[in-house]
């Protein structure tokens, strides 16, 4: 199992997003939160990720308190609440933030 | 247990690095198996001829006693170090290299990582 | 030793150490607080929350209820107090920023109470998942 991925950072901050894209792999996770969570409405930021396969999650919280809505169609975004995020942990017993 | 200490930032102004790097030795101190590595702007801790002054910015000379903590010379990402006009060769204490491609794999071979 | 059979044995709950490095008044802050609320609701063992570098600030007194910021300083007492959660502040953390000193130990918001990095590496050495939150 990989590493589970948590970052906070808003798609502005490019260096933040490539150093933390540039670290992973496809067995692993990327959970968005807090301002990483704008990312949902550029596609454009979370492409690199879906190319190299790594399983892409957002806080749903985050994204309510945000007005950011959930992409229903295509769902290239898990979803999760908080105790979901708590799952996460279980199964990815690495995390790092950025 | 195998503890990975990940160094990103850079190591002057605030006391952040310095707690982090605290960490690191207590944990070493309880005989856990830990390891440095240094990526990002986290490379410049390694940057010769940092001065230390009284407000406390020892980290330097804290660095080249890793051995005494029993902690091995810290791995460093080449690509880091690359992207900041510095090499192998021109850093304060001995170093091991990892290549960023192989960094996933790296992180596999530990318990726990330690972000800064 | 693997964890994955760890947690089979232990009908899959796991016992969690988490560290804030973020002051109350950020993000990060937010975030710690609605995971240990969910580890707690997910049946999960939090033993102890870590209190280190600008978290250290959590644990000042005097929050006013009234206003829903500082209402989030004193959310970890409640907590805490729910839930048998011990919190720490770390002692020289705490220390370097003025939050606490040996002479006059009794400046801490209800529930947290002192102690060194060492009882930080305690909890890590003996629980099955560690966090650190900013």
């Amino acid at each position: 199992m990989g590493v589970l991925h948590v970052l906070g950072q808003p798609p502005s901050s490019r260096e933040a997003w490539r150093h933390c894209r540039q670290r992973m792999v496809a067995r692993d996770a990327l959970l968005l939160v807090a301002d990483a969570v704008y990312a949902i409405d550029q596609g454009a930021l979370l492409e690199p990720f879906q190319v190299k396969g790594v399983s892409l999650y957002a806080l749903l919280p985050d994204m309510l308190a945000r007005g950011v809505r959930p992409d229903e169609p295509s769902r290239r975004v898990g979803w999760v609440d908080f105790e979901e995020f708590v799952d996460l942990t279980v199964k990815y017993q690495r995390v790092l933030m950025w | 247990m195998r503890y990975l200490c990940i160094f990103r930032k850079t190591p002057v102004g605030g006391s952040g690095a310095r707690e982090s790097f605290d960490l690191m030795l207590t944990l070493a101190a309880f005989d856990q198996e830990v390891t440095a590595l240094l990526i990002d702007d986290g490379v410049f801790h390694l940057l010769p001829g940092q001065q230390c002054s009284e407000e406390g910015h020892p980290l330097p000379a804290l660095w080249q006693s890793l051995e005494m903590y029993g902690i091995d010379s810290p791995w460093v990402e080449r690509e880091s170090l690359l992207a900041r006009g510095m090499n192998q060769s021109c850093l304060s204490i001995p170093v091991r290299v990892v290549s960023r491609d192989f960094l996933p794999d790296f992180f596999a071979g530990f318990d726990r990582l330690i972000g800064d | 030793m693997n964890e994955q059979e760890t947690n089979i044995e232990s009908d899959g709950f796991l016992k969690y150490t988490l560290q804030v490095n973020a002051s109350p008044c950020q993000g990060e802050a937010d975030l710690a607080f609605g995971f240990a609320s969910a580890v707690v609701a997910r049946g999960h063992e939090l033993s102890r929350v870590f209190f280190y570098r600008d978290g250290v600030y959590h644990a000042l007194k005097g929050a006013q209820p009234a206003d829903p910021q500082t209402a989030k300083i004193g959310r970890w007492s409640g907590f805490a107090q729910s839930h048998g959660v011990d919190l720490v502040v770390c002692s020289a953390a705490a220390q370097r920023r003025g939050v606490w000193t040996p002479e006059e130990d009794n400046g801490l918001a209800r529930g947290f109470r002192v102690a060194g990095l060492a009882l930080l590496v305690e909890s890590i050495m003996t629980t099955d998942r560690y966090l650190i939150f900013g």
